[in-house]
């Protein structure tokens, strides 16, 4: 229909394209943030949601969607942490709450985590005392935390200058390394091509192309394709 | 020339007196009453459930659009007609508790939809359930821009218990109205009438003011604090 995708476990998929062609819309549908028109979704085996034509229509609610939002992370654009929280808070809030971790171990949990993005000294800082690229890691902080077996990242770099979307890119770029399953919605080539395994461009909602990054950078197969790198790469 | 005379005051002092403690009594009473309730009343007006948000709807919309001095009297001498008699003081402390809680669930709806969508995604996107989300981050995000004009509402309640002088409460008011009545000493009484509500709220107006300023309090980056220049830490001139 318009989108069709599997992921593998440990794959690392860019979603590139021009604004408005649906890309944070798709990426929202995956945790069930935004509803689909039609189609199917599927995670780790389980049903999201259904709506086919023939079939009775499911859509994940209440107590097993919140599960399967556990295992999801998700860093959005513009951050969105917790403004009345400190940041290692913001970190251990829906562990302490929601996996029902003990206190002493979240925390030193997200101190871990808070040193592999390298704020290890921030913890007692409140989010407007950092920099849009601090925050926008200890966003990245307090997904893992939830220790998520998916990783969603929609142009978490977008509201950030040059300089902190390198850091951010970094602690992603690290994290892919690691093997963890990524979809990252983003505007930066340089990191849809060096980091990604699969390369994925979309256009007016739909799948325009997709194939490794080196592929679909160097030799497009669609006009669209075309049009878009050609504005991108060489404005 | 009309002359207020230190005689008079002292012979009316003990009586306005207790008339005042009365009214700081009542004060807290239906402040206590409705700083709660309005929770309720707030959450189930948001509710998804039309049996729950309609009434809420109806209740709210009702007392806002009607005198509050009107409500007291229904309550204390139209209920009696439909078998409903109640005491005095029972009837002005639901009566001025069903106001106030109307008024300050929409205060507290106000704060609590002031509060970005986008934290409640991010919250469930956790795995947080909506109420724990509205538990551990709406709702105390809310109650900071929820808490300045609550603080200042219930100053007007300190106020308004003075309506409660119509249905034979005995608070500051009606003491005073009563005394007048029997001397006729007018100026006095109620020159110290106006003087004892300005002691008892003026301290709540400070603290309004107080918890208005507490609230804009932005914390300051760390790395951008700078230590004051020399001989710049007072004056009219100094940062504030």
């Amino acid at each position: 229909m318009g989108v069709s995708m599997d992921i593998a476990r440990g794959e690392v998929v860019a979603i590139i394209g021009p604004s408005g062609s649906g890309k944070t819309t798709f990426l929202r549908c995956l945790n069930r943030l935004e509803p689909i028109s039609a189609g199917e979704i599927t995670f780790k085996g389980q049903l999201l949601e259904r709506r086919v034509p023939g079939q009775p229509v499911f859509q994940l609610t209440g107590e097993l969607l919140r599960r399967l939002r556990m295992d999801i992370g998700i860093v959005f654009q513009q951050f969105n942490l917790f403004p009345h929280l400190s940041v290692l808070d913001n970190i251990t809030l829906a562990p302490i709450n929601v996996r029902r971790v003990a206190k002493a171990e979240a925390e030193a949990k997200a101190q871990v985590l808070l040193a592999k993005v390298g704020l290890a000294d921030k913890a007692e800082y409140l989010p407007s005392q950092l920099s849009g690229g601090q925050q926008q890691r200890v966003a990245i902080a307090r997904a893992l935390a939830m220790n998520p077996d998916l990783m969603l990242f929609d142009e978490v770099t977008s509201a950030l200058d040059p300089e902190m979307t390198a850091e951010v890119l970094d602690v992603i770029r690290a994290l892919a390394n690691e093997g963890m399953t990524m979809v990252v919605v983003t505007h930066e080539m340089g990191f849809a091509r060096y980091v990604a395994n699969r390369l994925v461009l979309m256009a007016d909602g739909k799948i325009v192309e997709e194939g490794p990054p080196e592929r679909v950078f160097d030799s497009p197969e669609n006009e669209r394709t075309r049009v878009f790198l050609q504005a991108i790469l060489h404005p | 020339m009309p002359v207020i005379r230190w005689v008079d005051l002292m012979q009316f002092l003990p009586d306005l007196l207790k008339g005042a403690r009365y009214t700081i009594v009542l004060t807290f009473v239906i402040m206590a009453i409705s700083i709660v309730a309005a929770i309720f009343v707030a959450l189930a007006r948001m509710s998804s459930f039309r049996l729950l948000r309609l009434p809420m709807i109806a209740y709210v919309e009702f007392i806002r659009g009607t005198p509050g001095l009107m409500q007291l009297y229904y309550i204390f001498y139209v209920f009696p007609f439909f078998g409903l008699t109640l005491p005095a003081i029972a009837a002005g402390i639901i009566g001025m508790s069903i106001n106030y809680t109307a008024y300050l669930s929409e205060v507290y709806r106000a704060g609590i939809t002031s509060v970005p969508k986008t934290q409640m995604e991010a919250a469930e996107s956790l795995g947080m359930s909506y109420w724990q989300a509205m538990r551990l981050v709406i709702l105390p995000q809310a109650a900071r821009v929820v808490l300045p004009p609550t603080v200042n509402y219930l100053l007007g309640l300190f106020k308004d218990t003075s309506l409660l002088s119509v249905i034979t409460i005995q608070e500051l008011m009606f003491t005073g109205i009563l005394l007048g009545a029997t001397t006729y000493k007018y100026l006095t009484i109620f020159t110290e009438v106006a003087v004892l509500y300005f002691i008892i709220c003026y301290p709540w107006a400070l603290l309004a003011t107080w918890v208005e300023r507490k609230m804009k309090a932005v914390p300051e980056p760390a790395h951008l604090k700078k230590s004051k220049p020399f001989g710049w830490s007072s004056g009219p001139l100094a940062p504030a």
